[in-house]
């Protein structure tokens, strides 16, 4: 009975726990890796400028002051910045997942002679980086005409404008979303199409059994089985929207997304005569800079701890049975 | 019947294109308007004057200058080639792995996985640049790196050593460059990371229930149900990966095209960025045909 427990011991339970020690131990190590940028900002941002070149402190600072934060939040116009950028985010999020998906789905589900060709182009649109179109982008922008038809319409009634300068404004990255073009839309169309190419076919055909339109099969039956590939392109979406520097300094001059406002920080403190190249060093601006980082990863970082938990419902019943 | 059936398919092909309608706009309207310029450039002479640009129609000049005279470019070229086959392989095991480590039960989980989507926050943004700026965090991140050259001193002793038993010269230089470049790599994982994630979110226990029915063990489970539902994503990842090694902006060719732009050598840059484009295409295309060529004889030997 003994040797028998025993032995269940060794060949069933040791390589378990065996395993479960190296699991603790890997996340324990990357863990570190990445939380390393994160704890040092909290560690440097909750110091007060003064006491940040102590010595004497590496991690745990000696008192705790928000002042830091608070001059971050001023001298980043952090109300306004923030509001600038949920729109963008928001707007581009939404535009790409309506439009990816249904490309996606096209793509996927249906056979017409230049799908591939429209393929190619659609993975065209993520190798072309967009720092190389950048200035053409920003004069297309500028004065912007929808689809050639305003020109047409000002000829007609000179009332209307020969175009709408969409400069300054989040249409920049909204637009182009909602065309399926928008920042790494490829990759959204990409990971829709994949994902409902492996779903099985038999949901569909039984919703056009029933009378449904592709449209409404689609909308109906179809998103609701893709919720993992929603959720996936939605934090994608919205984290890089919200990160994006190399467009938005482009196309915004004043009212800035939050990005920007980071990227400027240094000089903005200068002109607030928090700091002077001359006299002082970058030493003494970090808790600013750090505070800054710190509000700029929050919203984001919140975003996708009330989404993760999506990740874990997996679509158990998804109502194809036998 | 024939009719019919040609109805059908042609109805289908209508509403394919219906849905992928959104696209061909944006593609026309959009991006070929932002594009279009800049593959002007790529043939043109363009000189910079006050308030605007010059330009005329010279050819295949620029190609011809950056392919034969540069004397760079071949070199960059080949060496961003070659990093990708270092690059490709480990990212994507080192992502599925982790992926499949998070799917997995355990205490915590919620936090590890916030934790692993840090890297997708944080490297994708101006922040990075920041904390690289700061002193003292890189510092820190120095002495963490004088660990790993101690490290990579040591596997340098057991690099030898493998050589010695007769381990082949390539594959242990690979894993040495591998295990010397981890933490780089390691922040490039979250991305794919994810997407696998929710690849093996959506496929359904049903199928793991009747393969251990069946009597398959974990690793048979592993080959035979996860890896092959979850094949699509990995096609996805690779060309991600191959997309985000190519275009990231650390590359030697995209520096030097950096370079040119800086300059205001607006034509070679062009020149250079449509070159490099073009083959990125070519290799993205061969690996999507193969893929599908693999897929359909797959699907035959299924059928057989």
């Amino acid at each position: 009975m003994n040797t028998v427990k025993t032995e269940y011991l060794l060949k069933r339970k040791a390589p378990e726990i065996i395993w479960k020690i190296f699991r603790f131990l890997l996340f324990v190590g990357i863990c570190y890796i990445f939380l390393f940028p994160v704890l040092y900002m909290i560690s440097i941002a909750v110091r007060s400028p003064e006491t940040v070149n102590d010595p004497s402190v590496i991690w745990i600072p000696r008192g705790i002051s928000f002042s830091s934060i608070k001059t971050a939040v001023k001298i980043l116009n952090y109300p306004r910045a923030i509001l600038t950028t949920v729109l963008i985010a928001v707007g581009g999020t939404l535009g790409s997942l309506i439009s990816c998906s249904l490309v996606g789905y096209g793509f996927a589900r249906f056979n017409f002679k230049e799908k591939n060709i429209a393929f190619a182009l659609v993975i065209l649109t993520i190798i072309v980086p967009p720092q190389t179109v950048l200035i053409s982008s920003f004069i297309n922008y500028r004065n912007f005409d929808v689809f050639g038809i305003l020109t047409l319409l000002h000829g007609i009634i000179p009332s209307i404008p020969s175009n709408i300068p969409l400069i300054n404004t989040t249409w920049t990255f909204v637009l182009p979303a909602v065309f399926g073009v928008g920042l790494r839309s490829g990759l959204y169309i990409y990971i829709f199409r994949q994902f409902f190419s492996g779903m099985p076919k038999d949901l569909e055909e039984a919703a056009m059994i029933d009378g449904c339109n592709a449209f409404r099969t689609f909308v109906q039956v179809m998103l609701p089985l893709a919720k993992s590939a929603i959720i996936t392109v939605l934090l994608f979406s919205f984290v890089w929207h919200w990160n994006d520097y190399v467009q938005s300094s482009m196309y915004f001059s004043s009212g800035q997304p939050i990005s920007v406002m980071l990227k400027q920080m240094q000089s903005l403190l200068q002109d607030a005569k928090l700091f002077d190249v001359v006299t002082s060093t970058p030493d003494e601006i970090r808790t600013y800079l750090q505070a800054g980082c710190l509000l700029t990863i929050l919203p984001p970082l919140v975003l996708y701890i009330f989404t993760q938990r999506f990740f874990t419902e997996s679509i158990e019943r998804t109502g194809i049975v036998g | 019947m024939k009719k019919s059936k040609l109805t059908i398919e042609r109805r289908k092909a209508r509403n394919g294109r219906l849905f992928v309608l959104p696209f061909y706009f944006g593609f026309i309207f959009i991006f070929l308007r932002c594009i279009y310029q800049s593959l002007a450039f790529v043939f043109s002479d363009v000189t910079l004057r006050p308030g605007g640009f010059d330009m005329h129609f010279v050819g295949m000049k620029n190609l011809s200058y950056i392919f034969t005279k540069d004397p760079d470019f071949n070199k960059n070229l080949v060496a961003t080639m070659s990093s990708l086959l270092y690059k490709v392989p480990v990212v994507i095991i080192a992502s599925l792995f982790f992926a499949i480590l998070l799917n997995s039960k355990f205490k915590g989980r919620t936090f590890v996985r916030a934790v692993f989507f840090l890297p997708v926050i944080i490297a994708s943004g101006v922040i990075m640049d920041i904390i690289n700026s700061d002193t003292f965090a890189t510092s820190l991140i120095a002495s963490s790196e004088g660990m790993e050259t101690t490290v990579s001193a040591n596997s340098y002793g057991l690099t030898s050593l493998l050589i010695d038993m007769g381990l082949g010269e390539k594959i242990v230089s690979y894993f040495s460059y591998i295990s010397s470049n981890l933490y780089d790599l390691m922040w490039r994982t979250g991305i794919q990371m994810i997407i696998f994630l929710a690849a093996l979110q959506s496929i359904s226990p049903s199928l793991y229930e009747a393969s251990s029915i069946e009597g398959a063990s974990a690793w048979e489970n592993f080959w035979m149900v996860t890896i092959p539902m979850t094949m699509p994503m990995i096609l996805v990842n690779v060309v991600y990966t191959i997309i985000d090694t190519f275009t990231d902006s650390a590359n030697e060719v995209m520096k030097q095209i950096a370079s040119y732009f800086t300059d205001h050598q607006y034509a070679r840059a062009s020149a250079m960025s449509w070159a490099y484009f073009l083959l990125v295409g070519i290799v993205l295309a061969l690996v999507l045909f193969v893929s599908s060529r693999t897929n359909r004889s797959e699907r035959r030997n299924g059928k057989a």
